[in-house]
């Protein structure tokens, strides 16, 4: 018995000690105005990084630097888990040639830093009509935002592609992710020329 | 009449040597040894955690609440394994550890493990209410409805707290022991519907990784140890030795003694440990009772001395010859080789003598012996105890009368176990009988001087 409370108060001990050793400075905030600040400074992140092999719907694009974001707290990015792969996302001009009718073209959106990990968004256009919508990155580097992102990234695909716009219903549960989506999606449709109704 | 006439018991009259060489001594370095494991183990859990979590990403409380969760969910994951690993008598364990020592720690690394357990899954969920801004019921709702296998973790800590709170002294002390080993069989459920979550859900092992191979490797070497100490072990134990009733013979009111064949007996144990023994005759094979052995192996037979107090051991009285016999064991770290010192006290009391009777075969010569006993007529195995005393340069003491007479009392306390075993300070003394007893006379050797680490105990109730 005595053993067990010497345990238990370890325990909890070591638990505090291990994550004050982990925590930032000030951590006492509330996740929404972390969120907000984070949203705030994803509007300048058009992260793009050199292009992968094979990374994503459109290739032969030129690489850009790879640019840091900060989190909120002013520390270098690092989210949850290893790092991210490096992303190959869309920085396709807006003066794009138009390609050749009766052609689909994949267009990629600017990623959007959620504080869950990277939101893009693709579109499909095929004389200037939009008939795919697609994710090229959600959120997933913890089960939980897999798992959210598995069950939401169809989801709103099929919601901007019926409402041929960025207006539409977000998800429950997966607001951030739902708002970077947009953003995102907006990115896209600048990229590609679509105009929204 | 067979040859087990209690007069000529004790391997004393025919065959080996009369006199019993003691086995070498081993230090409870084994105990530490594995202790350290556990605990580099349990860092290891926690190291995971340490590597996956970057420095300062803790940087709100929603965050917080996770990082802590997180923590006390690989602790308690790892706990888990270890409270079923150290039920799972493996024989190195059981050796290295003690049967006694083993069932202390199975139940304070129980019981931390249902806090734990309790404090991570709401750490979690308060920690994902908070950083989705939601209510923990709305939380808790999202959790069950969208993650892979919650519903089964869910199940896993109910049954978990259940079995909490039925070990608790005051409420497992009224159940049937074979109702509470029945209950205590759905832990095996909590292992096999909190592992899905661990693999699906875990932060730092849903992905495939050192840490993701290190948890595979544990839940092998556990169900690895169940295996071989639950299945495999006891059946080549049993099939080797072929154990059977040979004789059961009267030893006074209440008390007999149970004598088995068998082969290879010298091997089969130590004097000293006991087994759980089921016996297959109809109306018996249900249960298994823990009996110790009541005299060293000697190659012929094996013997068990039983107080018939219940309706089970009442029954074994009328087991027939040649009725087969299951034992699971050799259990328990209550033998010669935990002596530290040259000499031993020996106490017994009640029907506890019977280990005792066995190991003051195998300890070194010149042993005291004090057998408490409540009259005359309750005292068992005499002449044979005084037999082995004459030929160990041993003496035995009989103390007898009520626990409220004057003799005793004396022999409870500091002062009246200096007076029977002057050198009392510088012996391993070894002690069985009635937990009650067996307190009271711990606490008196104590006040004499007895360092803690030279008394050893077996229980009898586990």
């Amino acid at each position: 018995m005595r053993r067990a409370m010497l345990s238990l108060a370890g325990l909890v001990a070591g638990t505090t000690l291990l994550v004050s050793l982990k925590s930032a400075p000030g951590a006492s905030r509330l996740p929404g105005q972390v969120a907000a600040d984070n949203a705030a400074l994803a509007v300048h992140a058009a992260v793009s990084a050199t292009p992968t092999p094979g990374g994503g719907p459109v290739d032969g694009l030129p690489s850009a630097p790879e640019i840091t974001v900060p989190t909120a707290s002013g520390a270098p990015a690092t989210t949850k888990g290893p790092t991210p792969k490096p992303t190959a996302t869309a920085t396709r001009p807006p003066t794009a040639p138009k390609p050749p009718s009766g052609q689909p073209t994949n267009t990629l959106g600017d990623s959007y830093s959620t504080e869950f990990g990277y939101v893009t968004v693709g579109v499909t256009l095929l004389n200037g009509k939009l008939t795919a919508v697609f994710t090229d990155e959600l959120p997933a580097d913890e089960p939980r935002s897999k798992s959210l992102s598995d069950k939401w990234g169809p989801v709103l695909c099929q919601r901007a592609l019926t409402a041929q716009s960025t207006t539409f219903d977000t998800a429950t549960g997966a607001t951030y992710t739902s708002l970077a989506f947009k953003q995102s999606l907006q990115s896209a449709f600048d990229k590609a020329g679509f105009a929204t109704r | 009449m067979t040859f087990f006439a209690p007069e000529q018991t004790g391997g004393l009259r025919t065959g080996g040597p009369p006199i019993r060489r003691p086995p070498r001594a081993h230090s409870l370095a084994g105990r530490d040894v594995i202790l350290v494991l556990l605990w580099v183990g349990f860092g290891v859990g926690l190291y995971v955690w340490w590597r996956d979590t970057p420095t300062a990403s803790l940087n709100n409380r929603g965050e917080l609440l996770i990082g802590a969760g997180r923590i006390l969910g690989l602790a308690a994951g790892y706990l888990l394994l270890m409270v079923v690993l150290l039920r799972s008598r493996v024989g190195v364990l059981e050796r290295l550890v003690g049967a006694e020592a083993l069932s202390r720690w199975h139940r304070d690394f129980g019981g931390v493990l249902v806090v734990t357990v309790l404090a991570h899954a709401s750490l979690i969920l308060v920690g994902y209410a908070v950083l989705d801004d939601v209510t923990w019921l709305h939380e808790l709702s999202v959790l069950m409805g969208e993650y892979q296998d919650m519903t089964s973790a869910v199940v896993a800590v109910c049954i978990l707290v259940g079995l909490g709170l039925l070990a608790i002294r005051a409420i497992r002390t009224v159940m049937p022991y074979e109702l509470w080993k029945l209950l205590h069989l759905s832990s095996y459920l909590v292992l096999l519907l909190s592992y899905g979550h661990q693999f699906a859900n875990g932060q730092q092992l849903f992905r495939p990784g050192p840490a993701r191979t290190y948890w595979v490797g544990l839940y092998v070497v556990v169900l690895a140890g169940l295996a071989w100490g639950r299945l495999i072990g006891p059946l080549l134990f049993n099939l080797g030795h072929g154990f059977r009733v040979a004789d059961v013979v009267d030893e006074g009111p209440d008390v007999i003694s149970i004598y088995l064949s068998g082969r290879r007996l010298r091997t089969a144990g130590r004097a000293g440990q006991f087994f759980r023994w089921r016996f297959l005759a109809p109306g018996v094979w249900l249960q298994a009772h823990p009996f110790s052995l009541s005299a060293a192996t000697n190659g012929r037979w094996l013997r068990l001395t039983v107080k018939t107090v219940g309706g089970h051991t009442t029954a074994l009285r009328g087991l027939r010859t040649g009725t087969r016999v299951w034992a699971q064991g050799p259990m328990g770290s209550f033998t010669a080789t935990r002596r530290t010192r040259g000499r031993a006290l020996l106490i017994a009391g009640g029907i506890g003598i019977g280990p005792i009777r066995a190991l003051l075969e195998e300890l070194p010569l010149g042993a005291s012996v004090i057998y408490r006993a409540s009259s005359v007529d309750d005292v068992v195995l005499r002449a044979e105890l005084d037999r082995i005393a004459e030929l160990r340069d041993a003496d035995v003491w009989y103390v007898l009368g009520s626990r409220y007479d004057a003799a005793p009392r004396a022999l409870l306390t500091g002062g009246g176990m200096l007076q029977i075993v002057p050198d009392v300070r510088n012996r391993d003394v070894y002690l069985c009988g009635p937990h009650g007893f067996v307190r009271a006379a711990r606490s008196a050797l104590r006040s004499a001087g007895v360092p803690r680490r030279q008394m050893h105990d077996t229980l009898f109730e586990f």
